[in-house]
């Protein structure tokens, strides 16, 4: 059995000048050993997702009652676009590529390949998660980094 | 290649921008705008003008990538053409006190002819424009959860070398040592070294036009290496404990307040804060 606890906090400007106030919720739920690292990534990304939606709903609702509406974020701090990959997941995929030696160079060319995106910031939360898959494969084998320009020409499927 | 206003609409991010704002001018000022979202007073007609500035730059760079080259004729009415269109856009524009739309369309002029006629024709240009967005990964290997995104002006090539290029207009000369500790070419570099195959760090290059009364033209050129850029992550790493604390306090002795969008809000920032309490002795 496999727990995983997901959680997710904000912080919102209140009626009071620049103060602001925090919502934080968490949830803690059990998976089945058996899941593969992508299924198990993809249910605790549905859990992450229900509770953050959750607590943005909450603070819709507390903003009604104070009377105050967040303001819709800025461009420096919109949300991730709809279906994109999440800031946590690619800090999660560049964590792992980053032990295992590849460069970004090296993951955006994959994407290039494989998925016909510009770099992984491209990519949608499926292929991110894919990408994760592997790079978590990789990583049980423990395979030694190679060389960086090798990725070029690595069959498909495969980070070299 | 992504373009910036996509890239940035679509996830959190740091850019120069905002980290100069917090890092170098005004970590309140950086609050007001990007945390609490309060709404600027007035939008300082330097940074309409900047876009003029930068866009007939781009449009200059466009033709030399063709191996066309402006005349300086064409370069000031190309100008006159970006500011026209500028002001059309943008409103509550505030000017200083000795400025006004007619002196700024002839300062912008003579900015951009003198651009043109000290630009080095042997550089090949390589991109205007280029995006990037990378991870900032500090010396431990941990990643930041928000990447680093950005906007070269321009990338040329001399004597085969990339060399990455900022435009910028400067009311007075630059000192000389000032490109090597700016926070810009520290992050360009961070984020152009990220997409590239490891090699040496390439140079980077402040092209500016003085506002003098005869406009003067400078380069600067610095460069980088690995521990100015794990420098620059933990001011960053810094700088994100600093937000999530509500650490913002107002620099008052820097050269920032006069144009500052948020005064009125920074005038009464403290009033929220903190009250007298009158304490009878006796």
């Amino acid at each position: 059995m496999v727990k995983v606890c997901a959680a997710y906090g904000k912080k919102v400007p209140t009626a009071q000048p620049y103060s602001s106030q925090q919502f934080h919720a968490s949830v803690e739920i059990e998976l089945s050993d058996a899941l593969s690292p992508g299924q198990l990534q993809a249910r605790i990304h549905q859990t992450f997702a229900l509770v953050r939606q959750t607590v943005e709903t909450e603070i819709q609702g507390g903003a009604a009652d104070s009377g105050r509406t967040p303001a819709p974020p800025s461009p420096e701090d919109s949300p991730t676009g709809p279906g994109k990959a999440s800031n946590a997941q690619l800090k999660y995929l560049t964590t792992l590529a980053t032990a295992q030696g590849l460069r970004l160079r090296t993951l955006n060319a994959y994407c290039h390949n494989h998925y016909q995106r510009e770099s992984i910031y491209d990519l949608s939360k499926p292929q991110a998660s894919r990408l994760v898959d592997l790079l978590q494969a990789r990583q049980a084998k423990r395979t030694p980094p190679a060389p960086l320009e090798r990725n070029h020409d690595a069959p498909p499927g495969i980070i070299q | 290649m992504t373009p910036l206003q996509e890239l940035s609409s679509s996830r959190e991010h740091w850019s120069y921008s905002s980290l100069n704002q917090f890092l170098n001018i005004c970590s309140l000022q950086w609050a007001f705008q990007r945390y609490y979202q309060e709404p600027r007073e007035f939008v300082t007609v330097n940074l309409a003008f900047g876009s003029a500035f930068h866009r007939t730059l781009e449009a200059i760079s466009r033709h030399r990538q063709e191996q066309k080259f402006l005349t300086e004729k064409e370069a000031r009415d190309l100008f006159a053409d970006f500011w026209e269109r500028q002001l059309q856009t943008e409103v509550d524009l505030r000017y200083e006190a000795d400025q006004d739309a007619e002196k700024l369309s002839a300062q912008g002029r003579d900015l951009v002819a003198c651009y043109c006629t000290r630009l080095d024709q042997s550089e090949e240009v390589v991109a205007i424009n280029p995006t990037f967005c990378v991870p900032l990964i500090d010396a431990q290997g941990g990643v930041l959860e928000k990447p680093l995104l950005g906007e070269f002006d321009l990338v040329v090539k001399q004597a085969g070398q990339p060399l990455l290029v900022d435009w910028k207009t400067s009311a007075t000369r630059w000192n000389p040592g000032k490109a090597h500790r700016a926070l810009q070419p520290t992050l360009y570099l961070y984020g152009y070294t990220q997409t590239q195959a490891p090699g040496p760090v390439p140079e980077f290059r402040y092209d500016i036009v003085v506002k003098n009364k005869t406009p003067v033209f400078e380069q600067h050129r610095t460069t980088r290496g690995p521990d100015a850029f794990q420098r620059v992550l933990e001011k960053i790493k810094l700088a994100e404990r600093m937000i999530a604390s509500e650490h913002f306090y107002p620099n008052e002795e820097g050269m920032f307040c006069k144009s500052c969008p948020f005064s009125g809000a920074c005038q009464n920032w403290h009033r929220g804060k903190s009250r007298w309490i009158s304490v009878a002795a006796g």
